[in-house]
């Protein structure tokens, strides 16, 4: 099972993490490295620290959120902008555990399963799982696998990864080929990276005990037969929305999410002890995990209304082991004792959604000199060291900086859009505009010539435009506050609109002209997590899911195309770097500075907290307290 | 013959309209020198004159810029460049004091208006006309005092996106129960005086009466509870702040100053927090202090003392 923020959805719920500290799974890897180095199941010890059995570890939640989901497919209907998904990841796990604490990629040694095998020209996938068990004692098998593949097929528009043409799209037939083996046969070749890391990572298996239609009734058919068999409530589509329907109906019962038997039936390294609606969750040690056992003997979440009454319980030593603050507060860190401060950078990218449909500003923005003459306004280095206090990376492009990794393109790596107010000016003044520093510059050659303002802006026209970001955190204001200044040395004029995170997230939908929620012209959004395998479609393709600005370009469609479907390793980089380098060229949104997830605060004798995944998980099993 | 004029009385504000026996300047050098006997008071207005030029003359005379960002000095203390500090965003705290102080004082100025305002034709018609009328208006007044002021203000700077006027508009839209409910009891009582049956006799429309017999003797209390709703809006547009729903940056009042400030209670920031809670304070005390010197030199039997 994937969090949130490792996919496409991501964008949503990292946008508002970042910038308000919501919903986000979290799955952290810490301590990964060192198991890696010693012993594959152990988590690492140094030789001054002797690890201590047992022990609660209090964990914060992220502001306003809740964990009010529990099952492991999160419905885009229901779940909610304060719904956090981070003990849920903890009870089921995916299939591939994407994330280590230095790459976005699958993490094979967490995972349920072997390394994907690719075979028949890469139009067959095999996943074959690893000899472990649900908490009930049965193995997981791949007839679990199915079970949650069948539901995804019928119930994929409720599922909140879903991007038409892809997962489950694009897969043909699923069969169980042995107790262990799921084949899926691909509708033809594609990419095998991209199945990989950004398809397979969302498989999750569900126990059979819940192919079901009521709580007290019988099973499904395949639930009692030997695993591998083709039998179960879930074999038919009308039998698996039933199913789903059923499993939803559960769900949403949060009162009895402790008592329900349904949830008692985990995969993950931990089980739901005791539940509370207000947030307060407990978990306890699943001793029947079969990967690493965990150290600690109950986890428990802590809800908070906000950050800055997180960080005042932090301050105050309410018992939080592993919380947050963030870089507003970074000059208060003096005042909490007992902690270690380590910033959790994300596999992100920052940027401002700009929205080309605006009846307003559309033709403007759909100007590239004029984007272009926008990036070069935006002060990324200085925005960096005074904002952010050195926290921050610098988004070039849709490939994240960090961590470093191979997708990079030299193009993106030049930084071709480097803070140039001049350029701003030069771009603009080449174009008709007469420009104005400090007040608002005017369309005074409107056309469609090579130096003309553009098609669509007429005589007059200022270029005045509107900023909406969360205002979930001072740094938030103050960035839009010194790119405000920046812009109008070029006589571009941002006026601000602080909205509250609930707000940004109901503005992101992209929208035609004629709509009233298209009045948004220019949106924030704190960070975004891409799928590990860095695959821009979903955001830049005419029509992507997360195509919030409904940017549209023939040449980047081409080659977005062409990097899903080549096979070859020459033919996946030519087509992912033209790809990569087509998106920053055309500038379809404006990148910002990418602040980590959150600035992490654990307590000084809890140890394997950090470093952490950059795709925001966490692994509470290898954490551990010493004396 | 009988004339409306001939029979008003000599009352309030409105008297020499009507030729009353007493002249108008006599009853305001009354009113004034019952409101200046009010040593808090003047103190008090003499502290919102100050304010008024502080805000709206000391820019010109101190010029900062409040429009642009400059991190580069952010969060720095007082010092001979800049006397209160700077803020988290680099903007003079002083220079950010007058430009907040405008914001607050217009739309303090403008709700108490706009809710007097509302509140006075409601009340006097409902009033006036009683019965069903009466009856109906008062239950929609009593309906909307059911609803937390905060909560629809709330609801309100979500919807629209809040600025300057709007903020006066929707203050003023939840301030005016108050005054609603005041002018119609005022009224109530004065529609059963002798003077007001003998507006009627002659023929006085209800709408002259009003004007003319009612209102007038109700300005008094209008006044004084308006400066309490001068008070009542500064505070409630330091709440919206408070919560993130203020007016958007870069423009500021005093409670988004107040609000930012305490982010950084912790660090040590002092001349982030005191200035402009300490200039609520007492310009809330000092618009209360001169609402008290009104209601004073209103009231008749306060007059002399």
């Amino acid at each position: 099972m994937t969090g949130p923020t490792r996919s496409a959805g991501a964008r949503r719920y990292v946008s508002r993490h970042f910038s308000t500290k919501t919903a986000i799974v979290c799955l952290l890897l810490a301590g990964i490295l060192a198991s890696c180095s010693s012993s594959a199941t152990a988590p690492s010890t140094s030789k001054a620290v002797k690890p201590v059995q047992g022990g609660t570890v209090s964990f914060a939640e992220p502001p306003a959120t809740t964990p009010s989901w529990i099952l492991p497919f999160v419905d885009t209907t229901d779940y909610s902008y304060f719904t956090d998904f981070d003990w849920d990841w903890q009870m089921w796990r995916p299939v591939y555990f994407v994330g280590t604490p230095t790459s976005p990629d699958v993490d094979y040694s967490e995972s349920l399963a072997n390394k994907p095998v690719f075979s028949n020209n890469d139009t067959t996938v095999s996943v074959t799982l690893k000899p472990w068990k649900w908490s009930d004692g049965t193995p997981i098998t791949a007839r679990n696998v199915l079970f949650f593949f069948n539901i995804l097929k019928v119930e994929k528009l409720n599922w909140w990864l879903y991007i038409p043409g892809s997962f489950p799209d694009d897969v043909k037939s699923a069969k169980v080929t042995s107790e262990r083996t799921i084949q899926f046969q691909l509708i033809h070749a594609y990419n095998p990276e991209l199945i990989s890391q950004n398809d397979l990572q969302s498989l999750t298996p569900l126990p059979l005990a819940w192919d079901r239609t009521s709580l007290s009734g019988p099973r499904g058919a395949g639930s009692t037969l030997p695993a591998g068999t083709g039998n179960g409530l879930d074999m038919t589509p009308a039998g698996a929305r039933r199913v789903y329907a059923f499993l939803i109906s559960q769900n949403k019962d949060l009162a009895a999410y402790s008592t329900n038997w349904l949830w008692k039936i985990v995969d993950g390294p931990f089980k739901l002890s005791t539940y509370s609606i207000t947030g307060m969750t407990s978990l306890v040690p699943n001793r029947e995990y079969g990967g690493v056992q965990a150290k600690i003997s109950r986890l428990t979440f802590l809800p908070f209304t906000s950050a800055s009454s997180e960080f005042a319980a932090l301050r105050s030593g309410q018992s939080i082991d592993v919380g947050y603050t963030s870089t507003s507060y970074l000059n208060q860190q003096s005042a909490l004792t007992g902690y270690t401060l380590a910033a959790w950078p994300a596999w992100a990218f920052s940027d401002w959604f700009i929205n080309f449909n605006n009846p307003t500003a559309g033709p403007a923005f759909r100007q590239l000199y004029i984007r272009e003459a926008m990036q070069s306004l935006i002060d990324q280095p200085t925005i960096d060291k005074y904002v952010y206090k050195g926290y921050a990376e610098p988004s070039l492009g849709s490939v994240p900086l960090y961590p470093p990794n191979s997708w990079l393109s030299s193009y993106e790596k030049s930084y071709p859009y480097p803070y140039k107010p001049a350029l701003a000016v030069k771009l603009l003044s080449s174009h008709g505009w007469a420009v104005h520093p400090s007040g608002v510059t005017t369309c005074t050659r409107p056309g469609t010539g090579s130096s003309d303002c553009g098609a669509g802006i007429a005589a007059g026209t200022g270029l005045t435009f509107q900023l909406s970001y969360s205002n979930g955190l001072p740094t938030n204001q103050t960035q839009a506050l010194v790119e405000k200044g920046d812009f109008s040395k070029a006589g571009i004029v941002i006026n601000l609109r602080p909205v509250t995170p609930a707000e940004l997230f109901s503005l992101s939908p992209t929208c035609a002209p004629s709509q009233s929620a298209c009045s948004w012209q220019l949106m924030s959004y704190q960070d975004y997590t891409p799928f590990p395998y860095p695959f821009g479609g979903i955001d830049f393709e005419t029509g992507g899911v997360y195509n919030f600005g409904s940017y549209s370009d023939p040449t980047t469609d081409k080659l977005l195309a062409e990097a899903k479907v080549a096979s070859t390793p020459s033919g996946l980089s030519k087509s992912f770097i033209g790809s990569e380098n087509r998106i920053l060229q055309q500038l379809s949104e404006l990148f910002q500075p990418t602040t980590p997830y959150q600035l992490t605060e654990v307590l000084s004798n809890l140890h394997g907290v950090t470093p952490q995944s950059p795709e925001l998980a966490i692994t509470p099993e290898l954490w551990y307290f010493t004396k | 013959m009988l004339t409306e004029a001939a029979l008003a009385p000599a009352a309030g504000l409105g008297d020499s309209d009507y030729g009353g026996t007493r002249p108008r300047f006599s009853t305001l050098r009354s009113a004034g020198h019952t409101f200046l006997e009010h040593r808090m008071a003047v103190v008090g207005l003499g502290f919102l004159l100050f304010v008024v030029l502080f805000c709206f003359v000391g820019p010109l005379l101190y010029k900062t810029n409040q429009v642009s960002a400059n991190v580069v000095v952010a969060t720095l203390p007082p010092s001979g460049q800049h006397w209160l500090g700077t803020d988290e965003n680099g903007f003079d705290v002083l220079g950010r004091l007058m430009l907040g102080g405008q914001t607050s004082l217009e739309v303090g100025l403008g709700a108490a208006i706009v809710g007097a305002s509302m509140g006075v034709v409601w009340g006097s018609v409902a009033g006036f006309c009683g019965g069903v009328i009466d009856s109906i208006m008062m239950r929609v007044v009593d309906a909307v005092l059911a609803l937390p002021a905060l909560l629809l203000l709330l609801v309100l700077a979500v919807i629209i996106q809040p600025s300057v006027p709007m903020l006066i508009i929707i203050v003023g839209v939840v301030s005016w129960l108050v005054p609603a409910r005041l002018v119609r009891g005022e009224t109530l009582t004065l529609k059963t005086r002798e003077y007001v049956d003998a507006s009627r006799v002659v023929g006085a429309s209800r709408r002259r009466t009003v004007a003319r017999h009612i209102l007038p003797n109700v300005l008094g209390t209008i006044i004084v509870n308006a400066t309490f709703q001068v008070a009542d809006a500064i505070i409630l547009v330091a709440y919206l702040s408070f919560l993130g729903l203020g007016i958007s940056p870069p423009a500021t009042n005093w409670g988004a100053m107040l609000s930012d400030g305490l982010n950084y209670a912790l660090s040590g920031y002092w001349w982030l927090i005191f200035p402009p809670g300490v200039t609520i304070v007492l310009t809330v005390v000092a618009v209360n202090y001169v609402g008290d010197g009104l209601r004073d030199a209103f009231e008749v039997r306060l007059r002399v003392r």
